[in-house]
């Protein structure tokens, strides 16, 4: 048998070490972290949600509609002490519903440490001015770059670490509490409670949607893995790495055009008639467990208490 | 040397507890007959059954948000592709697509935030499609019927070398520069609705009650990466995969 020429053909650039390969391509391992990390978040939060624990025993509408108004309430509370409340509740709610708390965290440290990085530099003066708590650096002389002016004193200021904390609390409880409602309901069950809160065509389009995007994410690994295991080069960087991400999209967009066309006959094989209603069960008060009952009680004395604390 | 990892992906993403009420109020009540009138126009625009169309390109928007496009120097960046679906879908269609893809990253994965929702489709699925889907027509300036390639299509049977051609230099250089645009300004506003915060919500102490950076750091921290990495991110990836499309899957677009 002949080995065909294209076989034959050296890379147009050399092999390099694996080293040098590995920083170049990055760009593939960062969008397959991004595809695992997303895949495994969903794996997981169907593990947590079949724990036999608090929340996971609330009914996902119920259970939805009080977090959401939590987050609201959350984003109007701007004294520290109030808003810890929130993160107490959360912790006392991930503990009684039995999620694990390293993984707890894990999942809440990205949000932390982003607002974390983004807030440290609103405790110095030259963001937020205010009464002087410690003096970080002392410069020679004060410098304005552009309308930006930097004092001969930098300090950390009373207000501008109140601010900062504040803003990590609030971002940190918001994150805590959305984290509980999707970590102790089954993605497929939460996607049907987000579903009933939204107009007949828009829930269903997000019920089929998030079917798919694992479908797609699926398509992406496999892209990559496929170009990972025929790639010894460092063509796959630059140009031709550019080249390849934009056809790997052009090619998923026409996979998802496929599988549309796909599901739209399947669903006129079924008698869809440009109508599509989420199977879900009506709300029943006759129906509420005990969980629910308590969850209730607890979240209309919790929301009374604030605004009553608000008001006076 | 460890190379800088640039995140755009979290950089548009406005998470909770950034906004003020008025803000993000503002903005839940200026999306709200946007989705209802983007519902609207797709039932019109769309000669065929909308639901699964939609359904997959919001799975498509979500998707393409976890690709990293290698860029100069070893860094690398993500793209929204709110641009790159208008022009694929059509706009009223890319506004539902792109939020109902921030709609899931938002409830199901924690990537921004519920009450910036709002703010969030606002940038992204509304201002963003719309400038850049407005700047690829103005300079492709073509007449585009229904979408092209899908069963009870009109034009499904147009000759593949014809649709080809409909997309050419103009309609490429208008993706990427309507892409470049939209990107910038979906940042731009970003960069005011969290730099109007220290305006509109400050405590008795004077202290920032929200987002804590004043207008004249947010718009400059924010568009310097727009500018130079992100926009050029988003135009390359929306014309390379027009070209790839246009080379491929011809009858896949719109003309």
């Amino acid at each position: 048998m002949e080995i065909p020429e294209w076989l034959k053909q050296k890379p147009a650039i050399s092999y390099q070490p694996s080293a040098v390969r590995k920083a170049k391509e990055r760009f593939l391992d960062k969008t397959l972290r991004h595809v695992l990390a997303f895949t495994e978040d969903a794996l997981f939060n169907e593990t947590t949600s079949l724990k036999n624990g608090f929340l996971q025993k609330i009914e996902p509408r119920l259970k939805v509609l009080t977090v959401m108004v939590f987050i609201v309430m959350l984003s109007l509370q701007n004294d520290i002490h109030d808003i810890l409340i929130f993160l107490y509740i959360a912790a006392a709610s991930a503990l009684i519903s039995k999620i694990p708390f390293y993984f707890f965290m894990k999942r809440l440290l990205p949000a932390f440490l982003f607002t974390f990085f983004i807030a440290a530099p609103a405790t110095l003066n030259i963001i937020v001015k205010g009464e002087a708590l410690w003096v970080v650096y002392t410069l020679e002389n004060p410098y304005s770059i552009g309308w930006f002016l930097i004092p001969q004193e930098i300090y950390i200021t009373k207000q501008g670490a109140l601010s900062a904390l504040t803003l990590l609390l609030r971002v940190t409880a918001s994150v805590s509490l959305i984290l509980l409602v999707t970590l102790t309901t089954r993605p497929n069950r939460f996607i049907k409670a987000v579903s009933s809160f939204m107009p007949g065509t828009l829930g269903s389009i997000v019920s089929i949607s998030y079917r798919y995007i694992f479908l797609l994410a699926r398509k992406v690994e496999q892209f990559i893995m496929g170009f990972k295991s025929r790639s010894i080069s460092s063509a796959s960087h630059g140009v031709a790495g550019r080249k390849w991400a934009a056809s790997r999209m052009g090619l998923l967009f026409s996979i998802s055009l496929r599988l549309s066309a796909g599901l739209e006959q399947a669903m006129e094989a079924r008698g869809y008639k440009n109508e599509f209603k989420i199977q879900n069960s009506k709300f029943k008060v006759s129906e509420l467990s005990g969980a629910d009952i308590i969850w209730i009680i607890f979240s209309v004395i919790f929301m009374g208490a604030m605004v009553w604390k608000s008001l006076m | 040397m460890r190379k800088i990892e640039l995140e755009g992906f979290y950089v548009m993403h406005i998470p909770d507890g950034y906004l003020g009420p008025y803000t993000y109020g503002g903005l839940w009540a200026a999306m709200a007959p946007i989705w209802i009138y983007a519902s609207r126009k797709t039932k019109e625009t769309l000669n065929v059954s909308q639901i699964p169309l939609l359904a997959l390109g919001a799975a498509f928007s979500f998707v393409i948000m976890m690709f990293n496009v290698p860029m100069l120097g070893g860094t690398t960046g993500h793209a929204t592709g709110a641009t790159l679906i208008a022009i694929l879908l059509g706009l009223w269609p890319a506004v539902i697509a792109v939020s109902i893809a921030l709609v899931i990253q938002a409830l199901i994965f924690g990537d921004g935030g519920i009450t910036a929702l709002g703010a969030n489709c606002f940038n992204m699925a509304f201002a963003e499609a719309l400038v850049g889907y407005a700047v690829y027509r103005i300079i492709s300036s073509s007449k585009f019927p229904p979408r092209a390639g899908r069963r009870g299509d009109k034009t499904q049977d147009s000759d593949a070398e014809t649709q080809r051609s409909s997309l050419n230099a103009r309609h490429l250089i208008g993706a990427g520069t309507g892409a470049y645009i939209g990107i910038n300004l979906a940042a731009f506003l970003t960069a005011v609705e969290l730099g109007i915060q220290t305006i509109l919500h400050a405590g008795a102490d004077g202290r920032p009650l929200y987002s804590p950076f004043p207008l004249e750091i947010t718009i400059p921290a924010i568009m310097f990466g727009h500018i130079f990495l992100f926009g050029i991110v988003e135009a390359l990836v929306s014309v390379l995969v027009l070209v790839y499309i246009r080379k491929s899957h011809p009858e896949l677009i719109r003309r």
